[in-house]
C-alpha cells in the first residue's frame, strides 16, 4: 500500500473505538437473549446440534479424503493450485447506513494479516472481498453491492460469467450473458477461480430469474445469493494461494 | 470552551447515531443526524461553529462510513456555508418558514447519498 491509501488506513484507527462503542449496544442485547434462555430450549438445540456434528463429522471424513486424493492427483499434473488455506473467524462489527452501498466492517485488520482483496465467506457462500484493510479493522465489499463483481461458474451446465450486485434489489446480475447461453432457474453458480481473487467451488448464488427479451441483446438473469449478506454475524477470512 | 466541549459532545453522539445499525427497510428513513446538529449549532452559535467544523466532521464521518475521502466533507460544508449565509434570516422567520429554509439540507443528501 502506498501513499495516500496507506494514510487512508492508518485514519481508520481513531474510528474503531466508535464502532466498536456502537456495536456495544447490539453486543449486550445478543448477550442477554444467550443468557436468558430455557433449559429445554438449550437441551433440543444441544440434541440437534450433536446430529448434525454427526452428520458433518461423516462428511469430512470422506471430504478428507478426496482433498487428499485430490491434492495428490494435482501434484501429478503439477499443477500450482492447491486446496488448503489458513483461515480466521471475524465479527461483523458494523455494516454500512447508505442505502445504495453493501457494506460492512470487521473486527479483523492488518494486525491479524487481513490483506486489500481478500476473499470473506459465511457458512454458506461468498460474502465479498476485503477492500480496505485498516490497522484493527477491515471494510468488506459484499457481493450485492454494484460495484463488487465475482467470477462464477455454473455447477450444471459449465458457462462461466462475471456475476455484479444490484444495489436495488440487493440480487445478483450475471453480467454479458448471451440469449442463447444454457441457464435455468434454479442452476447453482459457484466461484470458478478465474481472476484469482475467489478460490474456486464456493457458492455464490441460485438462479432466480431468467429473462430473455428480444429487446435487449443479452440475457437478464438475476441470482440469490447463497451467502446470508444480511444476516450474517460471524464471517470466514481466507488466506488464498500466495498470500497464506 | 466549555461550550466547544460540549458541542464535540453532541456531535459524538450524532456519530454513533449514525453508525448505529437499523433494518433495512428502515435505512431510508435514517435522519441526517450529524447534518441537523451541525446545523443546529451553527444557528446558534455561527463563529464558533462554522464551515471549518463543518469541514472536519464531514471528513471524520467520511473516515467511519467508508465513504469516498471528502464526500461527506464536500456535501457538509456546502449545506453549513449556506445556512451561516442565511443565519441571520432564518432567525427572524417563522417557525414554519425556519423549517422550509432547511430543505437546502437536501444538497447534502443528494450528494452524500448518490454516489456517482
Amino acid at each position: 500500500m502506498t501513499g495516500f491509501a496507506s494514510i487512508r488506513s492508518v485514519l481508520t484507527l481513531p474510528a474503531a473505538p466508535l464502532q466498536y462503542l456502537v456495536h456495544a449496544p447490539t453486543k449486550l442485547i445478543d448477550i442477554i437473549s444467550e443468557r436468558v434462555r430455557s433449559h429445554q430450549s438449550l437441551a433440543v438445540e444441544n440434541a440437534q446440534l450433536k446430529e448434525e456434528q454427526l452428520l458433518l463429522h461423516s462428511r469430512l471424513q470422506r471430504l478428507a479424503a478426496i482433498e487428499s486424493e485430490n491434492n495428490y492427483l494435482k501434484t501429478l499434473l503439477q499443477s500450482a493450485q492447491k486446496v488448503k488455506g489458513k483461515t480466521l473467524i471475524a465479527e461483523l462489527l458494523a455494516v454500512s447506513t447508505e442505502p445504495f452501498t453493501h457494506q460492512v466492517t470487521l473486527d479483523k485488520g492488518r494486525r491479524d494479516g487481513v490483506y486489500d482483496g481478500q476473499p470473506v465467506f459465511d457458512a454458506s457462500g461468498v460474502m465479498g472481498q476485503v477492500i480496505s484493510a485498516g490497522p484493527v479493522t477491515s471494510r468488506v465489499l459484499l457481493i450485492n453491492d454494484a460495484r463488487s463483481g465475482v467470477a462464477v461458474q455454473n455447477v450444471r451446465s459449465g458457462i462461466r460469467a462475471v456475476v455484479a450486485g444490484d444495489n436495488y434489489t440487493g440480487m445478483l446480475r450475471l453480467m454479458f450473458v448471451p440469449k442463447t447461453a444454457d441457464v435455468r432457474i434454479d442452476d447453482l453458480f459457484l466461484t470458478s477461480g478465474v481472476g484469482d481473487h475467489y478460490q474456486e467451488g464456493y457458492p455464490v448464488g441460485k438462479v432466480v430469474s431468467v429473462v430473455k427479451d428480444p429487446a435487449h441483446q443479452f440475457a437478464e438473469i438475476f441470482l440469490k445469493p447463497s451467502a446470508r449478506l444480511e444476516t450474517s454475524r460471524q464471517v470466514l477470512l481466507i488466506w488464498y494461494q500466495q498470500h497464506a | 470552551m466549555r461550550n466547544l466541549v460540549f458541542v464535540m459532545m453532541t456531535l459524538a453522539t450524532a456519530m454513533c447515531l449514525a453508525l448505529l445499525p437499523m433494518p433495512v427497510w428502515a435505512a431510508w428513513a435514517r435522519p441526517a443526524w450529524v447534518l441537523l446538529v451541525l446545523i443546529y449549532w451553527t444557528l446558534v452559535m455561527p463563529y464558533q461553529c462554522n464551515v471549518g467544523l463543518a469541514w472536519c466532521v464531514g471528513l471524520s464521518l467520511d473516515i467511519l462510513t467508508g465513504t469516498m475521502l471528502g464526500l461527506h466533507a464536500f456535501a457538509m460544508t456546502l449545506v453549513i456555508y449556506l445556512v451561516y449565509r442565511l443565519h441571520r434570516r432564518i432567525h427572524m422567520y417563522p417557525m414554519l418558514q425556519q423549517a422550509f429554509s432547511l430543505a437546502i439540507s437536501g444538497h447534502y443528501l443528494l450528494l452524500a447519498r448518490f454516489h456517482w
